[in-house]
C-alpha cells in the first residue's frame, strides 16, 4: 500500500511546481534574506545604521579618547579652563571642544555622556519591551478578566504625568537615585504603549487558524502563546523596539536637564546642557551646548531613520 | 464495516449573543447544532454535507472539542470526552486531529515546515532524534519535496500546503481525522489529487475520517456514508450509492436537482426543485421540522407541529421525514411551483 500510494504521489507533485520545479532565476528566499535585500536599499536606512554604529563606537572609545588627550572627564582645569568672570572658555590646543563652566573637557565629557545614554537607553528599552510583551500576550491571548485589569492599569500608568513624578522620586531615596531611578521613570512609562500594540496584535492573531492547529494537537496555553503567537510578533516588536529607544534618549535627557537621576561628577548630556544655558543665553561658550546638543541629536536621528528603514525592510505593506 | 469510533448523542452546540454596552446581556443562542446524533465507524469515511451556516462544521470541531458542546454526550473509542477538562483531554488529542479548510492561514508563517510538522510530536514528548526521523518520513509520505523540512510556507503552493498540513495531522498516527472542507479551497485538478491522497492514507494508516464539505461530487466520490445536515440538524443519513441514487429527504433531493449534469440536453430539459427564500435564522429555528418552510413536499399541520425524528429506512437510510415512504412511492407529489427546468 505504501508503495502505491508513493507511486501515486510521484506523478502529479513534480508538475504541481515544487520548489525544484521553479524556473533558472526564481529562487525560493526566506523572510530574512527578503527583509535584508529590502534594507540594503535603502539608503536613509543604511545611514541611520551608520549614525547608531558611530554613536556606540565613539561611547565606546570614550576612555581611550581620554587617555590620549590625557584629560580625565573629571578633572577640572580651572586656571585654562574658565575665564576671570567664571565663564568657559573656547576650544583651544588639545581641548578641541572647549571648557564647561567648571574647566572641564567638553569632548571628554559628551563622549563619556553617550555611554550614560546609549546605556540607560538600551536598557530601559528592554525592560520596556519584556514587560509590555509579556503583559500584552498575556492581556491579548487570555482577555476576559485579565485583559481587563491590564488594560485599565495601563489607562492608570499613562494618566501620571511623567516629568511631575520623576522629580519627585528624585527627591526621595527610591533605588538610590541615578541611572537606576532613570531607567525605572522611563520603563514604568514606556512599556503600555508597547503593551498596547502586543495585545492588539495578540487579539487578532489568536483567532488565526494555525493557532487553532496548535490548540487541536493539545498544545498547552504557554506553547501557543510563546512558540506560535510570539514569533509573529518579533516584527512589530524589533520595529517598535527601535523607534522607542530615541524617544527613550530624549527622556532621558530631559529628566537629567532637569536634574534628576545621574549627578556630578558623571557626565550626562541633558545635564550638560542645563549647564550650559545660562551662558547660551547670554550669547557666551557656543561650544557648551553646541557639543552635546548635537551628540544628542546625530543619536535620535539616527536610531529614527533605522527604525523606519526597518519597518519598511519588516513589514512592506505599512510605511509610505 | 465494524465498531463505532465517534458516538454523538443529541449534540447541541449554541453560541450566546450578547448585547448590552455596560452590562452584557444573554439575549439569544445562535443554534448552530441543535440535536445531532451520529456515529461513525471504525475505518469508514463519513461525509457531512449541507449549505453554509448549516452547523457542518460545528459539529466537526466539537467533536474534537475545539467548541464546546452545550449539551449531548461525545464518545470516541469508548471514552466520553463531552465534560473532559482540558488538561486531561490534551494527552488524549493524539488520538483525534483536524485538517483545516485554509491552507494560507492554517501554517504558522514563522516557521519552516519541519518544525509544524514535528510540534504535535515535541508537544506529546518524542524525542529529538526520533521526532526528525518521523519528520522526514511524514514529509515524503504526502508527497512534499525532500528539502521541505527547512522551507518556509510561503515557498509552497496551495495543494503543497494542505500536504504539510496533512503531514502535521498524521503526526501522532491519529484514529480520526475531522477534515474541514479540506479541497474546497483547492483548484479542481488539485483537488482530484488531494481526495486520491486522503484515500490511499486512509488505508495506509487506517484512518477514519469525517469529511465534511459542500462540494456533492466530492463527498460522493471519499464517502462511505453521508449525513445530509439542513440548520442544525440531521436530515438524512444513507450510504452514498443510495443517497445519490434514491435520496429519501425531500431537502436531500433538492440538493442533488441542485448539481449539474454534465449533458446540455439533459440538463436542458432537466426538472429541478428549487429551494425558495432564504435559510431561516438559527437564532429563532421554525418549529416543527426545520425544512417545512422551504419543503415542496410539505403537508398540512404535522411538518409544522411535530418535529420529525430519524428513524430507519431500507437499505441503511436514515431520514427525518414524516412522510418519506409517502413521498417515495410516489403518493405525495412536490407543489408544482416548487419544480421548475434548470434556469
Amino acid at each position: 500500500m505504501a508503495q502505491s500510494a508513493s507511486d501515486f504521489l510521484q506523478g502529479p507533485s513534480q508538475p504541481g511546481g515544487g520548489p525544484e520545479a521553479e524556473g533558472p532565476g526564481v529562487v525560493a528566499r526566506t523572510p530574512r534574506q527578503l527583509f535584508w535585500r529590502r534594507f540594503k536599499e535603502d539608503r536613509l536606512a543604511l545611514f541611520g545604521g551608520f549614525l547608531v554604529v558611530f554613536m556606540i563606537t565613539v561611547a565606546l572609545a570614550a576612555p581611550v579618547v581620554e587617555s590620549i588627550v590625557g584629560h580625565p572627564y573629571d578633572e577640572q582645569y580651572r586656571d585654562i579652563g574658565t575665564n576671570a568672570f567664571g565663564s568657559p572658555n573656547p576650544p583651544t590646543g588639545s581641548f578641541i571642544f572647549g571648557f564647561d563652566d567648571l574647566g572641564r573637557d567638553i569632548l571628554v565629557r559628551t563622549m563619556y555622556g553617550a555611554r550614560v545614554s546609549l546605556t540607560i537607553a538600551i536598557v530601559a528599552t528592554g525592560v520596556e519591551l519584556v514587560i509590555g510583551v509579556f503583559l500584552g500576550i498575556l492581556a491579548g491571548f487570555m482577555r476576559g478578566w485579565v485583559d481587563t485589569i491590564v488594560s485599565r492599569f495601563i489607562d492608570l500608568i499613562l494618566s501620571i504625568p511623567f516629568l511631575l513624578l520623576g522629580i519627585a522620586l528624585s527627591v526621595t531615596d527610591f533605588l538610590g537615585g541615578g541611572e537606576k531611578l532613570i531607567i525605572f521613570i522611563i520603563a514604568f512609562f514606556g512599556w503600555p504603549y508597547i503593551a498596547r500594540i502586543v495585545r492588539g496584535q495578540t487579539l487578532s492573531l489568536r483567532e488565526a487558524q494555525f493557532v487553532e492547529a496548535a490548540y487541536s494537537v493539545g498544545a498547552p496555553t504557554r506553547w501557543i502563546m510563546f512558540r506560535e503567537i510570539l514569533p509573529n510578533l518579533l516584527a512589530p516588536i524589533l520595529i517598535y523596539g527601535t523607534l522607542i529607544i530615541p524617544q527613550n534618549i530624549v527622556g532621558e535627557a530631559a529628566l537629567s536637564f532637569l536634574g534628576v537621576g545621574i549627578q556630578q561628577p558623571t557626565a550626562a548630556w541633558g545635564q550638560m546642557l542645563a549647564a550650559a544655558t545660562p551662558y547660551v543665553a547670554l550669547g557666551k561658550a557656543w561650544w557648551f551646548m553646541l557639543y552635546p546638543g548635537l551628540a544628542l541629536f546625530i543619536t535620535v536621528l539616527g536610531f529614527n531613520l533605522l527604525g523606519d528603514g526597518l519597518r519598511d525592510a519588516l513589514d512592506p505593506k505599512t510605511g509610505r | 464495516m465494524s465498531l463505532p469510533l465517534v458516538e454523538v448523542t443529541d449534540l447541541k452546540v449554541y453560541f450566546p449573543i450578547r448585547s448590552g454596552l455596560v452590562v452584557e446581556r444573554h439575549v439569544g443562542d445562535v443554534k448552530a447544532v441543535d440535536g445531532v446524533s451520529l456515529t461513525i465507524f471504525k475505518g469508514e469515511t463519513l461525509g457531512l454535507v449541507g449549505e453554509s451556516g448549516c452547523g457542518k462544521t460545528t459539529v466537526g470541531r466539537t467533536i474534537l472539542r475545539l467548541y464546546e458542546p452545550t449539551s449531548g454526550r461525545i464518545v470516541i473509542d469508548g471514552k466520553d470526552i463531552t465534560d473532559l477538562p482540558e488538561r486531561e483531554l490534551r494527552p488524549l488529542r493524539d488520538k483525534m486531529q483536524m485538517v483545516f479548510q485554509d491552507p494560507y492561514s492554517s501554517l504558522n508563517p514563522r516557521q519552516n515546515v519541519g518544525s509544524i510538522v514535528a510540534e504535535p510530536l515535541l508537544i506529546h514528548g518524542m524525542e529529538r532524534k526520533e521526532v526528525d526521523a518521523k519528520v522526514r518520513h511524514l514529509i515524503e509520505v504526502v508527497g512534499l519535496p525532500h528539502d521541505a523540512a527547512n522551507r518556509y510556507p510561503h515557498e509552497f503552493s496551495g495543494g503543497q500546503r494542505q500536504r504539510i498540513g496533512l503531514a502535521r495531522s498524521l503526526a501522532l498516527n491519529p484514529a480520526l481525522i475531522v477534515a474541514d472542507e479540506p479541497v474546497s479551497a483547492l483548484d479542481v485538478s488539485i483537488q482530484a489529487q488531494m481526495i486520491n491522497l486522503l484515500e490511499d492514507l486512509q488505508d495506509e494508516f487506517d484512518l477514519t475520517y469525517l469529511f465534511v464539505a459542500h462540494d456533492l461530487a466530492v463527498v460522493r466520490h471519499i464517502s462511505d456514508r453521508i449525513a445530509v445536515m439542513y440548520l442544525g440538524k440531521i436530515m438524512e443519513i444513507a450510504p452514498s450509492q443510495e443517497l445519490y441514487t434514491a435520496p429519501s429527504h425531500p431537502y436531500t433531493k433538492a440538493l442533488l436537482s441542485a448539481v449539474p449534469i454534465p449533458d446540455p440536453k439533459v440538463e436542458r430539459s432537466r426538472e429541478r426543485i428549487i429551494l425558495k427564500g432564504d435559510l431561516p435564522s438559527p437564532v429563532n429555528p421554525p418549529p416543527g421540522c426545520r425544512f417545512h418552510t422551504r419543503c415542496p413536499y410539505v403537508q398540512e399541520t404535522r411538518c409544522r407541529t411535530e418535529v420529525p425524528e430519524l428513524r430507519a429506512m431500507k437499505q441503511g437510510q436514515v431520514v427525518a421525514c414524516h412522510f418519506a415512504e409517502e413521498i417515495a412511492d410516489g403518493k405525495i407529489t412536490p407543489r408544482s411551483e416548487m419544480v421548475g427546468l434548470a434556469p
